[in-house]
């Protein structure tokens, strides 16, 4: 069942279950992973409201074969403990829904660039600013269920 | 508190600018690099300043005692590479909210395109994200017929609603619950899923992709 206001208008279109585990080794809390679809890749991310943009997998990344010239160089960003340089870019970003409808936004996504020796052991993550800031979403613990609808603007 | 920056730009904000908590370049408050007492000037050249903040900027406030940045405060008639060069040195800190003080001291409107690209990139090392975007937006205002700011502007712009009506996904499901049952086995490596069955599994996500017969409908995914 999605969410609704008092007034009947939907607070959420869509719903998805999610799994929640742990990310990375060091970590000991367990991080919401929800699906979604990056361009035309079908793959998970991680729900992060501290960090801005969504941030990818560089081998994702490396499949959607960006136009480098699209992109914007930055200076390096720290990424949960991790320093690297990257590209900034817009991407297409579905929120994939089980139940109601999917919903598909442009974003702000960081691409890291790795050197030769660095490994990439990170998810997904997609942040609050630049990737979520304009979508209502709400957790349900009980269900693993996570509701999402775009920002009625005239409201 | 006093809002100065941007301030010929009428616009809403989606987050207090004096409060961007975007972190993901800010360093560890404590700031090990320095010890306790410590105070940094950050000067400007001397005859060109107006005038100067009446108190000691605190900009952080733990571990052992208060580092202290004492800033100038830029006038809109210093030179531009005086105010740029007090930017450049807050990004150096890696201080967030020092660096969005010491932009909110310099008036936008009389900043070349140049200058603007140079914030914006210094926004970025800071960790001051919401600033990058309001900076690149106006910036791009200003000077429309600028390429690279134009570029900036467009990718740090707020996301953009795409598609409301996008048909649900049946394969999440089915997904998840293969995951659910076979993450154990396979974790750090990259599976690939369709309708809940394993395709392929390889070390690395290229490995995996490649012995794809067909990428239509199938997830791409490192298992954690």
């Amino acid at each position: 069942m999605l969410l609704s206001f008092e007034d009947g208008r939907p607070f959420a279109r869509g719903a998805a279950t999610y799994l929640d585990h742990l990310a990375t080794k060091p970590e000991t809390t367990p991080r919401i992973f929800v699906h979604v679809q990056i361009e035309h890749i079908l793959t998970e991310t991680v729900i992060d409201t501290g960090a801005p943009y969504l941030v990818c997998d560089p081998e994702i990344a490396d499949r959607l074969d960006l136009d480098p010239s699209s992109g914007y160089k930055v200076a390096p960003l720290r990424i949960r403990g991790h320093t690297v340089d990257g590209t900034l870019h817009r991407l297409c970003l579905t929120l994939l829904a089980e139940e109601g409808d999917s919903l598909t936004l442009e974003v702000s996504a960081f691409v890291p660039c790795l050197q030769p020796n660095q490994l990439w052991d990170l998810p997904y993550y997609m942040g609050l600013l630049g990737c979520l800031e304009w979508v209502r979403f709400a957790v349900d613990p009980t269900t693993n269920t996570f509701y999402f609808g775009a920002i009625d603007v005239a409201h | 508190m006093e809002r100065r920056l941007l301030s010929g730009v009428t616009e809403v904000d989606t987050f207090p600018i004096w409060q961007d908590a975007t972190t993901l370049s800010r360093p560890d408050p404590v700031w090990p690099d320095f010890e306790a007492d410590v105070v940094i000037w950050i000067l400007l050249p001397e005859g060109k300043k107006q005038e100067r903040w009446q108190q000691p900027y605190a900009v952080a406030v733990t571990g052992p005692s208060e580092v202290e940045v004492l800033l100038t405060k830029p006038d809109v008639t210093e030179d531009s590479e005086d105010v740029m060069a007090a930017l450049e040195i807050a990004a150096q800190t890696g201080n967030e909210t020092a660096f969005v003080q010491t932009a909110s001291g310099i008036d936008w409107l009389q900043r070349p395109a140049a200058d603007f690209v140079r914030a914006v990139r210094l926004a970025l090392a800071a960790g001051a994200h919401l600033l990058a975007r309001k900076l690149a937006t106006q910036g791009a205002r200003l000077h429309p017929d600028h390429l690279e700011l134009c570029k900036m502007a467009h990718i740090l712009a707020p996301p953009r609603v795409v598609d409301v009506d996008v048909p649900a996904s049946p394969s999440v499901r089915a997904n998840q619950a293969w995951l659910r049952l076979h993450a154990d086995e396979y974790k750090g490596q990259w599976v690939a899923l369709w309708e809940g069955t394993l395709l392929a599994v390889g070390a690395t996500a290229r490995e995996v992709w490649d012995r794809l017969e067909s990428t239509d409908g199938v997830m791409l995914t490192k298992v954690f």
